[in-house]
């Protein structure tokens, strides 16, 4: 118990002796509110796992050259649709990962071409071996690579997810699609985020007729249909833009009607934080409007807003993933999931070739990942509710 | 000790609860929302539990009534429900939680009463829905046997034109009318016992008088026990027969209404009708007043739980040992080192 | 009657709110929260205003606090200078100089502290948005208020979460002190708070308003606390004020037939006085369709012809006590005395 400490005795009587006890208690009652969040956030496990693996999806895609080891988009007929190829650790009982060379062959009855093992060749795996030039993180040139073989030539040796049909080996684009998958929606969450921030702000800030007025707009927007809208988006895009760059424009025109969710959001907020009795008293305290805005409404929606994004990302790598398949969004050259699983459209190559839907899995893992960090962030984000 | 109450000619308690032990076991730490409580309800009479907040008066009825949610358990003791006069009681806190028995009685033979009656009532149905499903659920009548039940049990609660309020909506009702409808729903089974968990706080004085009125007339229609919930010693100086004043989830004196207010034991009980502002005070009077305010759950003082905040506070014994409930009179019990030593 | 002019003094305040329906949200209807209105507070004194939920008390604080814009009518506020400004009238930039001489203390102390400031921050804020740009002098007049509200200079650097209701409710009144206002409106300060706590925050409000010299509009429902707080009460009963006296005169001998019912219906602390109670029929009326006359008639025991269809103005019966009943002379009703029935002993 706190006990009495001489001159205060005087407000003993009217002093709480059991409200703090310990050292941990004395910790939580100066905790800011984003120590509580993390504190909270901690106690959930899968969001953390899920925060650990995005993180580790972002690092990939900012080392995606030297995690790949063969040109992700250097065709060559002869090496069309591999299966994906097994590594082998040990040779002879000792640590020496190596993979077999490849003998193709035509299948006599169905003149396709197969390749098969050959147990003679064996090629051994290098560690930062040599491949193809890239300007690492775009800033200087280099040509190591995480894996390779001796002599530099991986892309014709090693194949670890298998090749796709004009033979361009699959795990190398994979991860160089990470890059253009993982950040083509932050542009666009970025700018919804502003617009949607920005208009809720007025909107819940100042009621009246431009609430009414933005409101609504978000109805008329939210009304739209948005695969039409791609389709002729996409065909009014001018010819001679690349088809990153026509991507790009089209997120950030869906950007423009994606921002109602988040302006809802914060309008919300702002109409519930505008009644605290909190908000009130700076009020009649004399404070200014600004102020009451900065120091008093945007701490109180921020991490709601934090959570929100963090659920608003996962449709945009979804919605990537979805336009490219159906031929609206990227388009080769460019190298994302989606272009990628283009390939995998037709039964027939999936039922032949099965290791083309590969790249849905990243999809599917990020995506989670997201979803539940994203579920974390949000419980965590109120931490006094 | 929980049979105290029983003389040679009164009948047995209907309800014992015996060292109940409720936990509430959190990522924070265990929280004993209630601690060893015991006390009796005898048949026909009224209990006011009393306390503040976090005193664990409303996890005791809802251990009563086996809802207390996750991530609270009953972890120790008795609570013996008499369900016909002549067979053994039932222990409910042994009972499965979600078993046919205690649905049995939930409703049927125990009904509650809840503070927030638009929150009991689901918004898509009548009024009168509700608690036909609620008859139906519990006795073997057809529909319109019950609605003319359920229409005979909002007159009896005191609602007007009830042939036409059975078909409203739960919103379009005052706050006051809609009290009045959750006591006919809690009626509707004629329970042996209710459980009215703050019937009135949140209501306005005026109404609050209208339906503390209302459940004593139903009583004495109906010869029920009625448990009654509050914070407001005003509302059990109203109402109770018995009396039990818990604090930080334990009984810390129980005994007769008149003895509770006119010669409290326990120092708590002194203390709180001491401080509780009076109609009758002069005007512009000071209050006496309790120390400190109630600690949180989590650091539950040692001992005997108010010692901190306590005039009487014995260094040595207060804070060392943990006070039993027993008789300090012919009708009383208080746990309290003023009245026992403690056993070493 | 007072010599000097009344610190506050509203008269025939107004606050309506439109009742807008369908589609084009057309104004339908008035609901008459507050309905010309008209009292005035002492300097040093502390006034009651009570009634029940949606009887427009808090409504009236506001508009006192030009939280909220009247609809009509005067409020009349001695400044620190010893002008008399119209709160009701100045625009909103003219009012900001008079602002901190009137504060409020909210009713819930876990919504009115803003939980992301630390205790400093939140006590301190009214400084620098007045003006005090020294951080020490800021800090020093944080410990002062502290000490005040009786609480440890050491918590301010702690959260609000760290504090228990009571310790909540010091803070806010720490914050609303903390620029020397002359009128305090508490909006039923003590009602969320546990019983053993209320006598606390009702004791340290009477100490600082002996070493203060504060003035009080005192909102609330509770008669109890109404008692131990107040020199004078006034009655509301949808939107409109049906009695003014003096705390005692009003609880021992009550003029208004609804003052009566509600002192009646006030659950007493002891089972000896379980009396027969006047037990009001039916329900408050609906401020958005009035009942014509007195709105109290269709539940008055004494309502004759004339209360129904006449309104009964605000009357002067004795010095300092004034009532709106018609038969407010002719009827005699039951108050509470401390005399006969004192507290039980304890």
């Amino acid at each position: 118990m706190t006990q009495s400490t001489g001159e205060r005795g005087a407000f003993d009587s009217q002093f709480d002796h059991a409200s703090i006890t310990t050292a941990a208690e004395e910790r939580v009652s100066v905790a800011t509110q984003w120590q509580l969040m993390w504190w909270r956030f901690r106690k959930h496990r899968l969001a953390m796992i899920s925060g650990m693996v995005i993180a580790a999806f972002y690092l990939v895609a900012l080392g995606a050259d030297f995690l790949a080891y063969a040109d992700p988009h250097k065709t060559e007929a002869f090496r069309s649709l591999i299966a994906p190829q097994p590594v082998h650790f040990f040779d002879e009982g000792r640590f020496r990962p190596y993979v077999f060379g490849l003998v193709g062959k035509r299948d006599p009855r169905t003149f396709k071409r197969v390749y098969e093992p050959d147990p003679e060749q064996k090629i051994a795996l290098r560690l930062f071996a040599e491949g193809y030039e890239y300007k690492f993180l775009g800033l200087f040139k280099t040509n190591r690579h995480l894996i390779g073989v001796d002599g530099g030539a991986a892309e014709e040796a090693i194949f670890l997810l298998g090749t796709d049909q004009l033979g361009r080996d699959l795990w190398s684009r994979m991860m160089i699609a990470c890059r253009l998958s993982l950040t083509i929606g932050l542009a666009g969450v970025t700018l919804s985020l502003v617009l949607g921030v920005l208009l809720g702000g007025i909107s819940g800030l100042y009621g009246g007729a431009i609430d009414t007025l933005i409101q609504r707009v978000i109805e008329i927007l939210r009304s739209i249909p948005t695969i039409p809208l791609w389709m002729g988006l996409a065909a009014a895009m001018p010819r001679d833009w690349g088809v990153v760059q026509v991507y790009f424009a089209i997120t950030v025109i869906l950007s423009l009607i994606g921002w109602t969710d988040l302006a809802r959001v914060v309008r919300g907020r702002f109409l519930a934080l505008r009644e605290e009795d909190f908000v009130l008293a700076a009020e009649l305290a004399g404070v200014s409007q600004m102020r009451i805005i900065l120091r008093h409404m945007v701490p109180s929606f921020l991490s709601h807003i934090i959570a929100a994004t963090t659920l608003a990302l996962p449709n945009m790598i979804i919605s990537e993933t979805a336009l490219s398949f159906l031929g609206l969004g990227l388009r080769p050259p460019a190298v994302s999931w989606g272009v990628l699983l283009q390939d995998a459209q037709n039964i027939q190559t999936v039922a032949i070739s099965p290791w083309l839907l590969s790249a849905a899995l990243p999809v599917i893992v990020v995506i989670l990942a997201f979803n539940f960090l994203g579920d974390g962030l949000r419980d965590a984000a109120d931490p006094y509710g | 000790m929980a049979n105290r109450l029983m003389n040679g000619n009164e009948p047995p308690p209907i309800l014992t609860v015996d060292k109940l032990k409720t936990y509430f076991f959190t990522d924070e730490g265990t929280v004993k929302a209630v601690d060893g409580a015991s006390f009796a309800v005898r048949p026909g009479k009224t209990v006011g539990i009393v306390g503040e907040s976090g005193c664990g008066k409303s996890v005791s009825a809802m251990s009563i009534l086996r809802i207390v949610d996750d991530p609270g358990r009953i972890v120790a003791g008795e609570i013996l429900f008499q369900r016909a006069d002549d067979a053994e009681p039932v222990d409910l806190a042994k009972l499965d939680a979600e078993g046919n028995e205690i649905r049995a009685i939930r409703g049927g033979e125990i009904a509650l009463v809840f503070q927030e009656p638009m929150t009991s009532f689901s918004p898509h149905y009548t009024i009168g829905n509700q608690i036909v499903e609620t008859i139906q659920l519990h006795q073997d009548v057809g529909k319109a046997e019950a609605r003319n039940r359920t229409i005979e049990l909002l007159r009896m609660v005191g609602i007007p034109r009830p042939e036409r309020r059975i078909d409203e909506y739960p919103f379009e009702l005052s706050g006051g009318l809609r009290q009045r409808v959750m006591i006919a729903m809690a009626l509707s089974c004629n329970p042996k016992i209710l459980i009215a968990d703050e019937p009135t706080t949140a209501l306005d004085v005026t109404t609050q008088a209208q339906i503390l009125d209302l459940l004593r007339e139903i009583q004495e229609r109906t010869q029920m026990s009625v448990i009654i919930i509050t914070h407001d010693m005003g509302v059990i100086a109203e109402m109770a027969d018995d009396v039990i004043v818990m604090y930080l989830g334990r009984v810390v004196e129980s005994g007769p209404v008149d003895e509770i207010f006119h010669q409290p034991k326990h120092p708590y009980t002194q203390a709180l009708l001491r401080s509780i502002p009076s109609i009758f005070a002069e005007p512009r009077t000071k209050l006496p007043t309790i120390a400190g305010s109630i600690p949180h759950p989590h650091n539950r003082p040692a001992g005997c739980p108010f010692h901190p905040r306590c005039a009487e506070f014995m260094p040595g014994k207060c804070d060392r040992h943990e006070p039993q409930l027993r008789p300090v009179s012919a009708s009383q019990l208080a746990s309290c080192f003023l009245y026992h030593e403690p056993d070493i | 009657m007072p010599i000097e002019a009344p610190l506050l003094e509203v008269r025939n305040l107004k606050r309506f709110f439109p009742i807008r329906r369908g589609l084009l949200r057309r104004v339908v209807g008035q609901l008459r929260a507050v309905d010309d209105i008209s009292f005035h507070i002492n300097r040093g004194e502390t006034l009651s205003l009570v009634g029940e939920s949606g009887c427009g008390k808090t409504t009236t604080a506001r508009c006192i606090l030009r939280a909220l814009k009247p609809t009509a009518g005067e409020v009349l506020f001695q400044t620190a200078a010893g002008d008399v400004i119209d709160t009701a009238a100045l625009p909103k930039g003219a009012l900001q100089p008079f602002r901190h001489q009137m504060q409020m203390i909210f009713q819930d102390p876990f919504s009115s502290l803003n939980p992301r400031m630390t205790v400093f921050d939140i006590i301190a804020e009214p400084l620098l948005a007045n003006g005090v740009k020294s951080r020490d002098q800021r800090r020093q007049r944080v410990e002062e208020l502290l000490e005040l509200v009786r609480l440890r200079p050491e918590f301010m650097q702690r959260f609000p979460h760290a504090f228990s209701g009571g310790q909540r409710q010091r803070i806010g009144i720490a914050r609303a002190l903390a620029l020397n206002p002359s009128l305090i409106v508490a909006d039923e300060p003590v009602s969320a708070l546990d019983v053993s706590v209320q006598a606390q925050i009702l004791n340290l409000m009477l100490d600082l308003q002996d070493e203060l010299g504060l003035t009080y509009l005192f909102v609330a429902h509770d008669l109890s606390v109404v008692k131990h707080i107040s020199d004078r009460v006034a009655v509301m009963y949808v939107g409109k004020i049906v009695e003014i006296a003096e705390t005692d005169r009003l609880f021992k001998a009550p003029k208004h037939p609804y003052t009566e019912a509600l002192l009646s219906a006030v659950p007493k602390p002891d089972p000896r006085l379980r009396s027969e109670r006047i037990v009001l029929a039916g329900e408050v009326a609906d401020p958005a369709q009035p009942p014509t006359g007195c709105y109290f008639h269709p539940r008055c025991a004494h309502a004759i012809d004339r209360c129904r269809s006449e309104t009964p103005k605000l009357e002067e019966i004795q010095p300092g006590h004034v009532v709106a009943c018609h038969r407010a002379r002719e009827i005699t009703l039951k108050g509470v005395d401390a005399q006969s029935n004192g507290k039980p002993s304890a």
